[in-house]
């Protein structure tokens, strides 16, 4: 029997047929296509194999066909739309292969249109939805459960909060009341004994008297700090939308009469309001001047930069498996002070832990700043270099969580 | 958790810069085959796949951490510091031009410079803005997927790479294609295609290229010149190569507009 000569038939074979270059430049359609498509198949020759789909399944094709298909060389059912001359959605499933004809590179597609298989497609993705909903339903009951598991948790943890924070109110009173009586005792008697006149005589005991004193003095001063810290989680200030630049402005009045040093430049860039508690906003700042001017480098002018930008942050602290981007602004604080080893980067923000030792601050300020950003929901890092300064990062939320 | 293993990071080449390539929805670090090679006398290549594409680990995908972009630049921001990765150049395609840019504002000293693949801050278009498609298209984007995940059909399913020149790597680079879980690619397109992230373009400070395709319908050049005029310190080249994937289509014009680039940023 001879062979039948299959190349007409491939104009009317019940599958269209599209042959494109390299580039995606249609090169020849079948007339099944052209039929389909309600096109005359000189209109399709020159165009972009795209040019034939739906919006949605080009974005479908150039984001994941055309990459599997130029890495694979070949691609089999995929499910996608094409779009007639008279605008009518086709749904097909587009198969189509690279291969070398007579040295030639042919991309050979064959397009069959898939009515019945969208329509099944369409039932599919129904019951799916009904199960996801029953699953939903599902993870719903699970997820009440989890909560009351988790009420629990919170409750036995706020109890032990509120005892803490008993804790704390007997503490700040023994720290402002009970202590410093004490201090000031043995302050008052050792007065005394300097002005008697067998310590007037001797010079050992008097030298001795003289270490009480500084004691006791640099004893008060310590006190004095840790009540600020206690404090401060007592004071009920109320949340407003701060006005920054005025709170910058009154911190470096305060770190200015606090150090009694104001030759240092401090630039402030555009700073976006945000809601915190306005008291604490500002010792916050003016501690990290303070900072800045105890650590500054001789050398050089001190000069502190501020500036911020808002990003989104994830609004969980401590929970790692729950996430909820809210925007937050990240302010940035550097200097170009003495600066510090990396390695220290945590440990400045601890209670009465200090770098420099020259200075007679007990090592609160920065204690007081994480303090401060902790309880307003942030995050602060700190990086430096030695010899060329320092950055303070703080990422806060805009708005406090009710 | 194993950032290396959950990210699937393969690191390779010779220099000490780091070079980190953020692949595209869709793909994952093999996309790249074609263009590391390019770079590896010079930098330190850091490929990895996002959490839920290619050989990620699929157990540490979070739904809420990956509803938003910002998931995505944290993965990346995981990366650099697993890796202590300082001052490296990021070279992001599609939407993870955009993911690289949320990472530059927030660890700024992780990256020197961004060079973006058919970038887009807004696919979806708005007012004035065009962004080329409309919340419609995407709508049925999405139904189009699902179309081809729920049946028997799978294009996306493993293949073994073809990589002829360097049989070395076919071995290791033996990759699913995408995303296999449906759900994920789903919400990986969702997330994609509608971001809006135009308000954080003039906060990047760090300079960048946007190689702009001819012809994208992806990224159309209106898109491209956006970024242009919203991105302080960028350069635009619009390549000869059409279509979304240049690096795959055409890597030898990609690799020579950013070796020119990188050239000239850095002298």
């Amino acid at each position: 029997m001879r062979d039948i000569d299959i190349l007409p038939l491939l104009h009317i074979m019940p599958a269209g047929c599209v042959l494109f270059d390299d580039n995606g430049i249609i090169q020849s359609v079948n007339n099944s296509l052209s039929h389909l498509l309600e096109y005359p198949s000189q209109e399709l020759i020159g165009k972009h194999i795209e040019y034939i789909f739906t919006v949605s399944s080009r974005i479908l094709y150039q984001t994941q066909v055309y990459p599997s298909f130029k890495l694979n060389e070949k691609v089999d059912e995929v499910a996608l739309s094409l779009k007639s001359k008279q605008g009518k959605t086709i749904p097909v499933l587009f198969y189509c292969n690279r291969t070398v004809v007579e040295e030639k590179i042919r991309n050979v597609c064959i397009i069959v249109s898939a009515w019945e298989r969208q329509k099944q497609m369409t039932e599919i993705s129904e019951a799916k939805r009904v199960q996801q909903i029953v699953k939903e339903n599902e993870t719903l009951k699970k997820l009440k459960e989890e909560l009351e598991i988790h009420e629990q948790q919170l409750d036995r943890q706020i109890f032990l909060l509120l005892e803490r924070n008993q804790e704390h109110v007997q503490l700040n009173k023994v720290l402002s009341h009970d202590l410093q009586e004490q201090i000031r005792k043995i302050g008052v008697f050792s007065d005394l004994l300097q002005s008697t006149d067998e310590l007037r005589n001797n010079s050992e005991s008097k030298s001795h008297l003289q270490k009480i004193q500084k004691s006791v003095l640099k004893l008060q001063n310590l006190i004095r700090s840790l009540q600020l810290f206690v404090h401060l989680d007592s004071i009920e200030e109320r949340l407003t939308q701060l006005k920054v630049e005025d709170i910058i402005k009154e911190a470096k009045k305060e770190a200015i009469n606090g150090t009694g040093f104001n030759d240092f430049i401090l630039e402030v860039g555009e700073i976006s309001s945000f809601e915190g508690r306005s008291y604490q906003m500002k010792l916050l700042f003016t501690e990290l001047f303070k900072n800045a001017i105890q650590n500054r480098n001789p050398d050089n002018r001190l000069a502190i930069h501020i500036e911020s930008l808002l990003i989104e942050e994830n609004m969980y602290l401590a929970n790692n498996k729950r996430y909820r981007y809210t925007e937050h602004i990240r302010i940035k604080i550097s200097d170009n002070g003495d600066g510090f080893e990396n390695q220290y980067s945590s440990y400045i923000f601890g209670l009465f832990n200090k770098l420099n030792t020259k200075t007679d601050r007990v090592g609160l300020g920065l204690a007081l700043v994480k303090h401060i950003v902790s309880y307003h929901y942030g995050t602060i890092t700190a990086t430096s270099e030695v010899g060329k300064g320092s950055s303070f990062i703080i990422v806060l939320p805009i708005l406090q969580p009710k | 958790m194993d950032i290396y293993q959950r990210n699937n990071i393969t690191i390779l080449g010779k220099g000490t810069i780091p070079m980190i390539f953020a692949h595209g929805f869709g793909c994952a670090q093999h996309m790249w085959r074609d263009i590391w090679p390019a770079f590896e006398n010079e930098y330190k290549i850091v490929l990895f796949d996002y959490v839920g594409s290619g050989k990620s680990d699929l157990s540490a995908y979070n739904e809420e951490r990956y509803a938003n972009l910002n998931g995505y630049a944290e993965d990346v921001l995981d990366i650099c510091k697993a890796l202590k990765l300082k001052d490296a150049v990021f070279v992001g395609h599609s939407v993870s031009s955009i993911i690289g840019v949320l990472a530059s504002l927030k660890e700024p000293s992780f990256f020197q410079s961004l060079v973006m693949i058919g970038p887009s801050p807004r696919y979806v278009n708005d007012l004035a803005y065009h962004g080329g498609f409309e919340k419609k298209d995407i709508d049925e984007l999405l139904v189009t997927m699902e179309q081809n995940y729920e049946g028997w059909a799978n294009f996306l399913a493993p293949v073994i790479m073809k990589n002829p020149e360097r049989p070395q790597l076919s071995q290791e680079l033996t990759e699913s294609f995408c995303a296999t879980d449906p759900t994920i690619a789903r919400q990986f397109a969702e997330v994609t295609f509608l971001s809006d992230n135009r308000k954080d373009l003039n906060k990047v400070t760090h300079p960048s290229l946007i190689l702009q395709c001819s012809d994208d319908i992806i990224a159309p050049l209106a898109v491209g010149l956006y970024l242009k005029a919203n991105l302080k310190n960028s350069t635009i080249k619009i390549m000869k190569a059409t279509g979304h994937c240049p690096h795959i289509s055409d890597p030898q014009e990609t690799i020579q507009l950013m070796k020119e680039y990188l050239t000239q940023l850095n002298h």
